[in-house]
């Protein structure tokens, strides 16, 4: 390599050369024909497709974890809840009605056709929902662990009833979330959940596959459509972005995708500055991220002791430092606001925002019994100085930043506080078998409410110490949450699931089980140079997991 | 004879070390790959939910009995070639998975472990052969800064000139999203421009292991007795340097060369993961990183199994080579 | 062959390893004359050598008077955000406000702690084992052996990979136990090959006959003229290990919690230094890295001179 500059240089400008004269041949990929004369987006490149580094076919929409995204274009759902303010979207079901608490009707779309051009039927839903009965390992949204007990087409083929053995009002949500998927073709499959729906995936979804590679997904757009005149994106492109990195934040920056959901340091330099009039984004709230404390042990199984610590975290320094600014201060009622504003109960302050201030959190503390000593030491009930840890895994730099303020609020107030940074694996672990003291974990944000309430607080779902809980990490057991949970669970009218909900944001504000302090983002970057239409902070009609619905909204850009 | 029974034994008994090791390693660790899965696919910002982590608990399945009967389905499967179905790429089974790419990895590495050798060797000959020279001081020293440069950022940096700034080359991939993997023109053109930018941060410092080896050995040798007698009886310097020092100073190399070539399918986790590079080193980086038990075991065993296999060859041609080699290993 | 510490691997073995005794009377006439340990003066006779032991004073200085050289510590994040280099800030900021100059400089202790630290651990159990292998022989000998040769054959950057990822508590000494299981054995392989043809020499026989105990034939008569051998695989492992714990950082494998050249690198690319253009956030920690990383491989043209006495520059 030393011997031979000259011959070494020649080999890479004749490597170059060469290259040059290859793109050239095949570089019709970076011309921007965007919108076309028929008044139709060409095509539209978006993000990661899903399928680990190496994509291999897999268009089973009951295997989330393993599809690849096209699934979701090409498969639907009977209604489609959107997940930021949770408004119901008739889809491949017209309306629906309870008939009675433990009766749900769906009136299915007629005139709707597979994209093989069979029509699509209430037997087609009802298959569905018995599919997944019949193999659990399919049933990734859990419609059969709520009461449900039958699925069957009715009224003529134009309904399907949906019976419970118990009020069922909760698993709406479940319901809308599940795929529904071709009788004539899966009723041949002999084992769904290694059926990999491979070749010319059927649904009746607005996109059909048209291409994979392991760096590229095509989809292209299904003509007969049952909304098809609202569908003005004749293909999408999906382009393999291996985990993150910075070559993906440097395409990103420049403009290479028309949407995209990563993650992207210093968004308006790196981003938005690049092309202020067409490059956006909207991160919108997602679950409450929060400080969890071990409530088995003390302090923390006392009452008023974390009611104190409500006011102690400064959630402001969290987000502008750690978080990037790209976050908003959550609410202590575990609701996310303002997007579930309409479940607060009347009277609440800032929609339960809890401001930061040491010196109230210092006396309510002082208040409850744990004094300061002359070393500024704060002392337990037993007069020994409380000390304790928090675990946050080491990889999250976000999350140890973020841990780093809290914890250096806490030692403001006179606590000793050990920073542990495990990896993920083991921190997650430590979470759910309840080895910590404190910890920040993830909950809610979705449009189920019981699911919200019931997954961190239900006392059906913790384990004790050592076991791994389901999802009640914090290990809260209190009667009165699991009535209140109960009543949400029966609760078919909006009425009574509001009245509900009120009581258990009001266990959250009053009895503190844990103490929300930032939303996760939902990454979502667009550029309006193509299409313009985009859900954003102004028209949020969708999130960034509903694509279906942007692309009945998504039109050409004018110029 | 002894000595190639003992080197067969031997064979014999660190692949079994190797198979058990690779059974025991994942069991022996924290952590849920259903868990692991659904955390990287919902993001570390939101919830997971619990009805999805119990239905891919259920697709993945779970191992039953105690750890001996396990250890004995383990080795069964493997007898019969099965090495279970990836958890990453579910359904998808591990010989699929690494099927697609081993060509990668076997070409990339393979093409460039070569090319290095041979400059390796040829330049650390020249720079014995003129050794103390100018000639030598800049081949040792300048190699052997190249060779210090980390090798995976000098790889970032050629990304940044070549691929961002002046888009010569594609940024990463092994192929681009135009193009259909198969036996066309089209394809091989684009996997070879694929191929440059990671095969040339292979070649900066690739052969610095040779040159410094070649010439140490060659030094070593040209000072020997015998290459000291052939320039008593008048041969020419040349000849010694070809015919004494470089024919006798290259066999360590070779033997070197043999177990880097068994060995290739463990050193590209780093090239492979910065260009993206669909071979078995990013597969490797990938199984560990989702708790993907069955593939992380097969690629293991396969890397063990490589090395293995060259060590055994580059013994046995050395015991061929060099009978000396024979009468000390019976010692 | 992508890391130092692979290398290490299928490198040719060093083929002087018998011919020490050459060092040992070399070493004697030098020392006698300096009144410093022999191998050093060889060592410092070597240009290129002398050259790199510089270098590393130069970076030991550094990191010991981290403190004083450093503007700021390594996780002061009170600054801008993603700043490119100005006055106050020479190499700029991180994407979290850190200066990316004091953590060079933080860095080079950990570069160095674990370079060493390693490069001992390893050693010792090298030594330890090619010692024990190749003096008792017998029984425990093929033992030792095998686990000496299956050391060689397990593949380390995978194994590496494996153990770093899996252990439930990242943190610098995971990285160093991870660098010490796994590079150890082809320095064993050495030691004991050279210990095989120690014990025969006339001295060892001569002081077995006058009732030396093992123990002290191993430390008085074997151990002494092991020493360059110790030195060159101290060097080796020091070298790969510091090379290795970058790797491994680098991957996002190491405590990011700990300031070092890796994670630096890691943070790097994570953060964007690319898309807002902080060349030297990206640059500066992988200069450093290949420059202690020369020293080391300078000293080491040194090492090889006391191993093998045709290398030798006089």
């Amino acid at each position: 390599m030393m011997r031979r500059p000259r011959s070494t240089t020649a080999l890479v400008a004749g490597m170059a050369s060469l290259s040059l004269f290859l793109t050239g041949c095949t570089g019709t990929e970076n011309a921007d024909a965007s919108a076309g004369s028929d008044g139709m987006i060409n095509y539209l490149n978006f993000g990661d497709f899903g399928g680990g580094t190496a994509p291999k076919a897999n268009y089973n929409p009951y295997l989330p974890a393993f599809k690849l995204s096209a699934t979701d274009y090409v498969h639907e759902r009977l209604m489609i809840v959107e997940g930021t303010k949770c408004r119901e979207v008739p889809w491949l079901a017209t309306s629906y009605e309870w008939t009675d608490p433990k009766t749900l009707v769906f009136d299915v779309r007629q005139g709707v056709k597979w994209n093989d051009g069979k029509p699509f039927t209430a037997e087609d839903v009802a298959f569905s929902f018995n599919l997944l009965k019949k193999h659990s390992a399919l049933d990734s949204v859990g419609v059969w662990d709520s009461d449900l007990t039958s699925v069957k087409a009715t009224g003529g083929n134009k309904k399907v009833t949906f019976s419970f053995d118990k009020p069922g009002a909760t698993a709406f949500t479940r319901i809308t979330e599940t795929a529904i998927v071709p009788e004539h073709i899966w009723s041949k499959v002999k084992d769904p959940t290694t059926f990999t729906n491979a070749k010319n995936p059927v649904g009746t979804g607005p996109f059909t596959v048209k291409s994979l590679n392991p760096r590229r997904l095509v989809i292209e757009r299904n003509p007969d459509y049952w909304q098809a005149d609202k569908v003005k994106v004749k293909e999408i492109r999906f382009n393999k972005a291996d985990a993150g990195g910075q070559v993906e934040q440097l395409k990103l920056s420049r403009g290479e995708y028309d949407q995209q959901g990563m993650f992207i340091p210093d968004i308006k330099k790196s981003y938005v500055a690049r092309d202020p009039e067409h490059h956006k984004y909207w991160y919108a709230p997602g679950g409450s991220i929060s400080v969890y404390m071990n409530l088995t042990e003390k302090p923390f199984d006392d009452v008023k002791f974390r009611r104190a610590l409500t006011t102690a975290f400064d959630d402001k320094t969290v987000i502008r430092k750690a978080q990037l600014g790209y976050v908003k201060e959550a609410s202590q009622t575990g609701l996310v606001v303002p997007g579930q504003e309409k479940w607060l109960p009347k009277g609440i302050e800032d929609q339960g925002r809890i401001a930061y201030d040491p010196k109230a959190a210092d006396k309510a503390l002082t208040k409850a019994g744990y004094e300061k000593d002359s070393q500024g030491r704060r002392l337990g009930k037993d007069g020994k100085p409380i000390s304790f840890s928090f675990k946050v895994p080491g990889e999250w730099t976000d999350w140890v930043a973020s841990a780093d303020i809290v914890i250096k609020n806490l030692k403001s107030l006179g606590f000793e506080v050990e920073k542990e940074t495990p990896s993920p694996d083991a921190a997650i672990e430590d979470r759910q078998t309840g080895r910590y003291d404190m910890t920040f974990g993830v909950h809610g944000g979705s449009c189920n409410m019981y699911n919200n309430f019931s997954d961190p607080l239900n006392s059906d779902r913790t384990a004790p110490i050592g076991k791994k809980a389901m999802s009640n990490e914090v290990r809260w057991k209190d009667a009165k949450t699991d009535e209140l949970l109960a009543d949400l669970k029966s609760a078919t009218s909006e009425k009574d699931q509001k009245k509900a909900v009120a009581g258990l944001t009001r266990v959250m504000t009053d009895e503190v089980p844990m103490i929300p302090i930032w939303y996760g983002a939902k990454w979502f970057q667009y550029k309006t140079t193509k299409a313009v239409g985009w859900p954003n902070a102004e028209n949020p009609y969708a999130s960034a997991a509903d694509p279906l619905l942007w692309m009945t909204h998504l039109k050409p850009a004018k110029d | 004879m002894t000595y190639f029974v003992r080197r067969a034994g031997f064979f014999l008994a660190t692949l079994w070390a190797a198979v058990t090791l690779n059974f025991l390693i994942p069991r022996l660790q924290p952590g849920d790959p259903a868990q692991a899965i659904l955390s990287r696919l919902t993001g570390k910002s939101q919830a997971v939910d619990p009805a999805q982590l119990e239905a891919v608990r259920k697709m993945l399945g779970a191992p039953d009995g105690n750890l001996l009967a396990q250890y004995g389905d383990y080795l069964g499967a493997l007898a019969h070639g099965q090495f279970g179905i990836s958890y990453t790429y579910y359904p998808y089974t591990v010989t699929d998975v690494i099927g697609d790419a081993i060509p990668w990895t076997l070409v990339l590495v393979g093409v460039t472990q070569i090319l290095s050798f041979f400059i390796g060797t040829v330049l650390g000959a020249w720079a014995a052969y003129r050794r103390n020279t100018r000639a030598d001081s800049w081949i040792t020293l300048g190699s052997t800064f190249v060779g210090t440069l980390p090798f995976f950022w000098l790889a970032l940096l050629l990304i940044f000139v070549f691929a961002i700034t002046l888009r010569w080359f594609p940024d990463g991939g092994g192929y681009g999203g135009g193009s259909q993997p198969g036996w066309n023109w089209l394809f091989f053109s684009d996997a070879f421009q694929h191929s440059v930018l990671p095969g040339l941060s292979l070649l900066i410092t690739g052969p610095i292991g040779w040159i410094l080896g070649m010439r140490n050995n060659m030094v070593q040798t040209l000072g020997e007795d015998y290459a000291r007698l052939a320039r008593a009886k008048g041969l020419s310097r040349r000849r010694i340097a070809l015919t004494y020092g470089a024919r006798i100073a290259i066999l360590p190399n070779v033997t070197g060369f043999a177990i880097a070539l068994g060995s290739i399918l463990g050193g590209t986790v780093l090239v492979e993961t910065i260009f993206n590079y669909p071979g078995m080193g990013r597969l490797l980086l990938e199984a560990v990183s989702n708790k993907d038990f069955p593939l992380m075991q097969t690629l293991f065993l396969f890397t063990t199994v490589g090395v293995l296999i060259a060590n055994f060859l580059a013994d046995v041609a050395y015991g061929f080579l060099d009978p000396r080699v024979r009468r000390t290993e019976a010692a | 062959m992508t890391t130092p510490s692979s290398t290490s691997m299928t490198a040719p073995a060093p083929t002087g390893a018998g011919d020490t005794e050459g060092v040992r009377v070399a070493a004697i006439a030098a020392g006698r004359s300096n009144r410093l340990p022999g191998w050093f003066v060889i060592l410092w006779r070597n240009g290129k050598c002398r050259f790199g032991l510089w270098m590393l004073l130069a970076f030991v200085l550094v990191a010991v008077f981290a403190p004083v050289i450093a503007p700021y510590g390594p996780r002061v994040d009170d600054f801008g955000l993603s700043e490119g280099p100005t006055g106050a800030h020479w190499l700029g900021t991180t994407a979290r406000g850190e200066d990316v100059f004091s953590q060079i400089v933080y860095g080079a202790r950990t570069s160095l702690l674990v370079g060493t630290v390693a490069g001992v651990l390893s050693t010792i159990v090298a030594t330890a084992v090619g010692l024990t292998a190749g003096y008792l022989q017998g029984t425990v000998d093929e033992v030792l052996s095998f686990f000496i040769n299956l050391g060689l054959v397990v593949p380390v950057l995978p194994l590496m990979i494996t153990l770093a990822a899996y252990s439930p508590v990242k943190g610098l000494g995971l990285i160093i136990a991870v660098i010490t299981v796994t590079g150890w054995a082809f320095g064993a392989r050495i030691k004991r090959a050279q210990i095989i043809t120690l014990r025969t020499r006339d001295y060892v026989t001569a002081a077995k006959f006058a009732g030396d105990g093992t123990a002290r034939i191993i430390a008085y008569e074997i151990a002494p003229n092991m020493m360059s051998l110790i030195v060159v695989g101290f060097m080796g492992s020091a070298l790969g290990a510091i090379g290795a714990e970058a790797g491994l950082a680098f991957l996002g494998l190491g405590d990011p919690a700990t300031t070092s050249w890796g994670t630096m690198l890691n943070q790097a690319s994570m953060g964007g230094a690319m898309t807002t253009g902080q060349w030297a956030w990206l640059v500066a920690p992988g200069i450093v890295l290949a420059l202690l990383i020369t020293a080391f491989t300078l000293i080491n043209f040194g090492v090889d001179a006391l191993s093998n006495p045709h290398l030798r520059e006089d």
